[in-house]
Formats: C-alpha cells, structure tokens, sequence
C-alpha cells in the first residue's frame, strides 16, 4: 500500500488543470482553424480505427452483392446499359446547349464555365452523433481532396469537405446546423441563405423578406457566391412558406434534394479554377454539368 | 489476481506483462462507438447508443487506479475528438471529471453490488452529460437534442456487461 502515497501529484489537481485544459481547447478548436494542421496530422494516425469501424459494413455490402443471383445481376446490368444509353443521348442534346451558351456567353463578354471533373467517393462512415452532421469518404489528401471542397451526389448537394486526412475525408452535410450555403430560386433569382437545421431532412432559410417572390415548389440551385460552391447545383426544394402577421420575416423551410441518409456514393467537385489537366488522374470522371 | 500487484505502478514496470489489453479494449470500445447503424435502424436510435469509451475507461479506472488514471483519460479524451470528430477537449472534460471521480472513490465503489454501480455510473455520466450540453451551447453555439440524456441510462444498463467482460479479460490477461 505504500506506493499510494507516494504519488508525484494531487489527482485532484491533475484533474483540474486537465480539465481547465480541455476548456481552452474546446474554445480554440471549436470556434477557429488554428488547431486543423495538427487535427490532420493526428487524424491520419488513428484513421485505421475508423477503417476497422466501417469494415463490416462494407463487407456487408460486397458480400450482399456476391451473393445476388445471376439472373438479377444480369436484369441490373441490361437496365444499367439502357440508362447509359438513354444518358448519352441527351448528354448529345446537352453538349449543344453547352456550345451554344457558350457562343452567347461570349458575345456578351463574360468568360464560361464549362464543367467541373468530379471524383467518386464512397460513404464509409457515418457519425455517431446525431447532432453532428458529417459522413466519411474514402477519398483523402493522397486524392487531392482538400477542405472546403464541393461534394454532390447524382441529385444534388451534399455538402462540403470539412477535414481531410490521407485516405479519408469528412464530409459536412447541408443539413448541419453550422452549414450554410448561397443559393438562388430558379424560377426568380432570388438570393437566399440555406441553412441546416440539425434535422436530417429539413433546410432554413432565414431572413426572407415578405417581398420576396418565393413559393412552396420552388428549387433552389446554389449560386457561386462566396466563391465556395460552383454555381447551379440543385441544394433544396421550398416545403414550407409561412408569413406571420406583424412579422418582418417568413419563415421558410425547405428539403433537401439528394437523399442525405441513404448517401452510397458522392462526387468530389474539383475547382475548374485549378489547372486539372496535368493531374487528371484516371480515376476522374469528367462532365458533370455545372 | 492477487492485490499485491495492484501497487505495482506504470513507473515501476512499464512493460508489465498484459498492458494491451488495457489498450485493446479501448480500441474495440471507439470501433463500437465508430460503427454505424444499419440504414433500416431509424436514425433516433443513434442517441440510445451507449457511451462505450466512458465505460471501459471507468472500469480500468476503477480496476487499476495506479495504472489508469486522470492523464491517460486526457490522452484518450483527445483521440476520442479525434475519431469522433468533435472539437479537442469536447470529452476531455468529460473523461478527466470521470476519471477523477473514479479515482477518489474506486475503494467504495468496488464493494458495491453491480447494479448499485449501474446506478452510480448513470448518475456521473448525466452530470457530465450536462457539462457537455452547456459547453456546446454556451461556448461554440450549437444546441443539442435533448435525447442524449437517455445515452447516460442505456449507458448504465450496459455497465454490467461491460464490466464482467473486463474483468474477465483482466483475470485472464493480466
């Protein structure tokens, strides 16, 4: 028993600088970017861990897959085909439309964007914490990814890439409460601010003034501005429009267009600011239209 | 195991034979909290999930207090934020309050029965609960669903669990 006293310091101490510690570091990492170089650092040390989490998961996956029968297999694959095919065709339709509005775009002067190259991800992991929304892609650094990149799925935003670490990255939905993204109404132009709420399938627009032409219906697209988000992404659909007498502001709710729980795959937008033909890897898709 | 050995501090012997599964255990305990749910589960169960991190941690704090103590529940703290991904010292409040609380009374809380235990263990991990609700709100401006304050309750059932599994591993292990 005698080691007990022996201690080289007062637990209690110990407990309260540490906890005066965890404090201040809540603070500083919770409210700024300076502690981000040593949270990916230390996050591609423990990132086994989070592998080794989303393992049967994915192993779940390919063995359903494994085990479909060939006759369905084969039914998928024609059905696949025929959707390609469908898919190029109008794709031809769009590569005229592109080349037109190109022509007129500069006429009137003002430089095009044409496309961005995307990069599939798979979702590996999903957060623990419902309040926290996030998911993990299998895409990192050693891809290019970097934080503050675009990520959509076939029917619309998803959200931005927050943390990157060399194999995996953490994706933050629209509809986390510290998410917001510029978009405008397709049918009005009008600019808004979409907001995440915390709830999984709800979006907030704060701030809407009651002269502004906004319906229930109307599909918001994101804008450009602020620089993050390239322009003409689907985000949300307006769900919900209420004016209460007296106040300054309706208040508006709208859903999100890409299925933010169901999420298997999701596109990486690459910056068509940054010079991608030397890097283009083969694993990159180019075309989605943006 | 005889009690003995309990004395034998980290600085003593800093290889004992077994430390792994000290460590193991925490591993396994952040791949439960890391796995998801089937996408069939509905998504409020995610808020029933036990605090797995919390309760191994208070097992071996209670089990080897010389051993486990209030720096390593920092250290784990901080990769917890890691893997979780929230804010650094979001659970270093949390794990150093448990960790000090398990450290001053490990003697009486051995004696009790498991479930009075349980009960303990619910108590602690709601304060903290609270801790973490008011951090979030008040300092970073976030508000939280209030159906967290169940994770401290299954928390609790799990105790047991939990607890016999780690003994048993210590028995065998250590």
């Amino acid at each position: 028993m005698k080691q007990l006293f022996l201690e080289r310091s007062n637990p209690r101490n110990q407990a309260i600088v540490l906890c005066l510690v965890s404090l201040l570091l809540f603070v500083i990492d919770g409210k700024s970017t300076s502690l981000k170089p040593i949270r990916q650092a230390a996050g591609s040390l423990v990132e086994p861990i989070i592998w080794l989490a989303v393992l049967p998961r994915r192993i779940a996956a390919q063995g359903l897959s494994f085990f479909e029968l060939r006759d369905q297999q084969r039914l998928e694959l024609s059905e696949q085909r025929r959707l390609a095919e469908t898919l190029q065709a109008q794709q031809l339709k769009f590569e005229a439309l592109l080349a037109e509005n190109n022509r007129l775009r500069a006429l009137l002067g003002s430089s095009a964007k044409v496309s961005d190259l995307v990069l599939i991800a798979e979702v590996v992991g999903i957060s623990p914490d419902p309040d926290q929304h996030y998911v993990m892609v299998d895409k990192g650094l050693k891809d290019g990814v970097y934080v503050g990149q675009p990520v959509i799925d076939a029917t619309g935003l998803v959200g931005q890439v927050t943390e990157s670490t060399t194999n995996l990255s953490k994706v933050l939905l629209v509809t986390d409460q510290s998410h917001a993204v510029p978009v405008h109404s397709i049918r009005t132009a009008a600019q808004l601010i979409v907001e995440g709420t915390g709830n999984r399938n709800l979006l907030s627009m704060r701030h809407v003034s009651e002269s502004l032409d906004l319906v229930v219906g109307d599909v918001l697209v994101t804008s450009g501005l602020g620089q993050r988000f390239p322009s003409g992404y689907p985000v949300a659909e307006v769900m919900a429009y209420q004016l209460a007498p007296g106040a300054a502001f309706a208040e508006v709710l709208a859903q999100p267009r890409s299925q933010l729980q169901t999420l298997d795959h999701v596109l990486l937008v690459f910056d068509s600011k940054v010079d991608l033909a030397q890097d283009a890897s083969s694993k990159m898709v180019g075309g989605a239209d943006g | 195991m005889h009690p003995q050995k309990w004395w034998v501090g980290p600085m003593a012997d800093p290889f004992v034979k077994g430390h792994w599964i000290i460590v193991a255990s925490l591993l396994m305990a952040m791949v439960l909290v890391l796995i998801p749910l089937p996408a069939a589960a509905p998504f409020e169960l995610n808020y029933l999930r036990p605090d797995w991190i919390a309760l191994v941690l208070i097992y071996w704090v209670l089990a080897m207090p010389e051993k486990v103590g209030v720096p390593s529940a920092f250290c784990l703290s901080l990769m917890t934020d890691l893997v979780v991904g929230t804010p650094f010292g979001f659970h270093g409040l949390s794990f150093v309050i448990l960790a000090a609380l398990a450290k001053g009374s490990y003697q009486q809380v051995r004696m009790l029965e498991i479930w009075q235990q349980s009960i303990l263990i619910a108590v602690a991990l709601m304060i903290v609960s609270g801790i973490q609700l008011l951090m979030t709100t008040l300092m970073i401006d976030r508000s939280s669903n209030l159906l967290q304050f169940m994770k401290p309750i299954t928390s609790a059932l799990f105790w047991p669990w939990v607890f016999l599994f780690l003994r048993f591993c210590r028995r065998r292990y250590l």
